[in-house]
């Protein structure tokens, strides 16, 4: 319903460069080249193409280490392109939605895109968001940071538990698998469906219906002020993000 | 037969039946003479009215008087012998006329009651079937016109002289009636009335006295009481197609504005990238025209969202959530907005979270909304505070701030779409969309919304929301999920 950038600026650094290729599929001449300007001026090698059938074809050829996917093309539907990309390729998809309503955003998750931009958005929130995807894409999972600081909080995969002030945090079992799920992914927007199906595993009872409730419980112990996280980010109608406090 | 001749009729048969008799006067009864003659005398005012009863009665009277009475050829009362036969034949003969010429005349008006409702039943089907309210108007005045001999009738609209426009008239050729009667009559007017409200007239002209005297008053009243339907139907047709226009307007007025703020999407976008780009290169009204975008983009997002919700096209996602999450997305998602001014969060949470059954994004968006219209309405710096609690049954959130508050005259209008506060001489921004749309959200769900005065100055808009009630421990269901 609302499309106000979430306090994007916080986790941008403006310097750094974007060393990867970009494959941008978008049916706007004027989008694509002001995609492509903000992009390159970031060090990003560029290549694009108007239609689904067209960026197919470039995204075998290529091999891009990111698709930006527009998801209103003329020819094939996005998220077609979106889930013939996933049968063969993991590579990070963005999709750009000019749609206001959160169910698609949600749609296009499940489906496999890793994040959408709703128009309009900033080039700040583009090029975080890129960066983003692009670092999780090439760090694999064992090369995660092992211990996760935000404030006094600690959150140390290999002892796989929180700490405050060194101080053990009890989390339930539960809870724990919630911060796993979403730490190891990261900068990426992991839908309701798509955290019920990691924590429950695929049994949805009574309880995943009180996955906000379990979060809310869950930030009060890790979150150093829970009225405004830092750590779980909540992407309002669609589901949570965990960001990586940049260190100060 | 005429009058005249019915007359002279049935007085010659009397005298023939007389004149038969005579030979037999001093042999015969007078009541022989007296019980034929009543009989005739009947028969001849069924045919031909009272009036010739009577006559006939009195011929009778006198004719048994002088020739069937003794002493013959002499006309007497003085006969006292036969005084009370020829009393109680003419007292017989008076009221058997009188009866029977009574029973005839209700007879007559039955039929022609019972004529007049045949004609009312089928001018009311009439008007049902009718194509148009026009020609069930016409019916109507077509129906006037016969029923009292009438040369011309018209239906007019309207109430005030100059405002009257005639919508049915009927004008017959030539009147019924034997007299022309048109510069003798002034024009019957019946006032036409729907839901006790004057809507329009019936004028009738050139009326033939005779039929109207004839015709009751009630039949009059219903005849009006038609066209008055008539009317009231054509202006509820005339309504009915303007409803539909405005529907139709409505809806495309939506299909621009959805369509409108799509496409403004795109724009936006490119104009919020490249401004970004000079920013980069070091132009300082850059910022500035990426903010300007955002906001036009939310402006667009706004009118988008209420026609949408006017619509009835609003659907919500009822899930359980906690007030928590609302206040911390509604900060993150504010924070850029409020720059450095002070935001308070207090959520009294000592009883468990603060949970309820409500839509988060629409609630996020009324949170928002009164977020944004306090960091407008107060100083640059003056701080905003948030509350999140539990109230009985229901989760309460507050914004107060410390702005000028509303004024007296404007608290029935806050909530009201495009209203903008005189008392507010700055221009704020925002379409004055922001409380419509948080309260139509808040009631959407089952809450409120809802202002009351801060103490020591501002405002404190209350939001609240219905808590769920379900018996919820958190770990309940917690037990290891998957371990690694």
């Amino acid at each position: 319903m609302t499309a106000v950038p979430a306090g994007h600026q916080r986790f941008v650094v403006p310097s750094e460069a974007i060393d990867a290729q970009v494959l941008i599929i978008d049916d706007e001449p004027q989008i694509r080249r002001a995609l492509a300007r903000v992009l390159e001026e970031r060090g990003a090698r560029v290549v694009d193409a108007a239609t689904g059938t067209e960026g197919l074809a470039l995204a075998a050829s290529e091999n891009p280490d990111l698709v930006v996917l527009d998801i209103g093309l003329p020819d094939i539907a996005g998220d077609v392109v979106c889930r013939e990309l996933r049968a063969w390729s993991q590579v990070p998809i963005v999709v750009l939605s000019a749609r206001h309503s959160e169910v698609e955003k949600v749609r296009l998750l499940d489906l496999g895109a890793d994040d959408y931009l709703t128009k309009p958005f900033g080039s700040a929130e583009l090029v975080a968001r890129v960066r983003a995807h692009l670092r999780r894409s090439t760090v694999a999972e064992s090369e995660l940071p092992a211990v996760i600081r935000a404030g006094s909080i600690e959150i140390d995969f290999h002892r796989r538990g929180a700490f405050r002030d060194g101080e053990r945090l009890h989390l339930t079992p539960l809870e724990w698998s919630l911060l796993r799920t979403m730490a190891t992914q990261a900068g990426r927007t992991l839908t309701h469906r798509q955290l019920f199906d990691a924590v429950w595993a695929r049994s949805h009872g009574n309880a995943s219906q009180y996955l906000r409730v379990f979060i809310t419980a869950l930030r009060k112990k890790i979150e150093p002020d829970p009225s405004a996280p830092q750590l779980i980010v909540t992407e309002p109608g669609v589901g949570y993000r965990f960001e990586i406090p940049r260190p100060a | 037969m005429k009058r005249s001749r019915i007359w002279l009729l049935s007085t010659a048969v009397v005298l023939i039946f007389v004149a038969i008799m005579v030979p037999y006067r001093e042999t015969v009864d007078e009541v022989h003479v007296v019980l034929p003659m009543l009989l005739m005398i009947l028969l001849a005012s069924s045919i031909g009215g009272e009036r010739l009863g009577f006559f006939l009665a009195a011929v009778g009277f006198v004719a048994i008087d002088i020739i069937f009475q003794r002493p013959f050829g002499t006309f007497s009362l003085r006969k006292p012998h036969d005084l009370t036969v020829l009393v109680s034949f003419f007292v017989t003969a008076a009221i058997s006329t009188r009866l029977l010429s009574r029973a005839q005349f209700q007879a007559a008006e039955a039929r022609r009651r019972s004529a007049e409702l045949q004609r009312m039943a089928e001018l009311g089907a009439d008007m049902l079937s009718a194509t148009s309210t026009t020609a069930a108007l016409e019916r109507v005045a077509l129906a006037m016109c016969d029923i009292l001999g009438a040369r011309r009738c018209r239906v007019t609209r309207g109430t005030a002289a100059d405002a009257q426009d005639v919508v049915a008239e009927v004008t017959v050729a030539a009147a019924t009636g034997a007299v022309d009667v048109t510069e003798t009559t002034a024009p019957l007017r019946f006032p036409l009335q729907a839901d006790g409200e004057l809507i329009g007239e019936m004028q009738v002209e050139g009326v033939d006295p005779a039929a109207l005297g004839r015709t009751r008053a009630s039949t009059l009243q219903a005849l009006a009481q038609y066209a008055a339907l008539g009317l009231d139907r054509m202006q509820l047709a005339a309504h009915a197609a303007y409803a539909d226009s405005l529907r139709e307007a409505d809806r495309m007025k939506d299909m621009v504005l959805a369509s409108v703020s799509h496409d403004l999407r795109t724009p936006l976008t490119t104009i919020k990238l490249l401004a970004a780009s000079l920013a980069r290169g070091g132009e300082g009204a850059a910022m500035q025209i990426e903010e300007e975008a955002d906001r036009l983009s939310r402006m667009v997002g706004d009118l988008l969202d209420l026609s949408r919700a006017r619509a009835g096209e609003l659907t919500l996602a009822m899930d359980v959530n906690t007030l928590e999450d609302l206040v911390g997305a509604a900060t993150r998602q504010m924070a850029p907005m409020l720059g450095d001014r002070r935001v308070t969060r207090r959520v009294v949470d000592d009883e468990g979270p603060l949970v309820g059954r409500f839509d988060f994004v629409a609630s996020l968006r009324v949170v928002v909304n009164l977020m944004e219209n306090a960091a407008k309405y107060s100083g640059p710096v003056a701080p905003i505070d948030l509350v999140a609690r539990r109230e009985g049954g229901e989760l309460v959130i507050e914004v107060l701030d410390r702005g000028p508050g509303v004024a007296e005259d404007d608290l029935g209008r806050i909530f009201i779409p495009f209203f903008r506060s005189e008392a507010v001489l700055y221009d704020v921004g925002g379409a004055g969309l922001g409380l419509p749309m948080a309260k139509m959200l808040a009631e959407a769900q089952g809450g409120g919304l809802r202002y009351t005065p801060r103490p020591d100055g501002g405002s404190i808009f209350t939001f609240t929301l219905p808590a769920h009630h379900a018996t919820f421990e958190p770990g309940f269901d917690d037990q290891a999920p998957d371990s690694d």
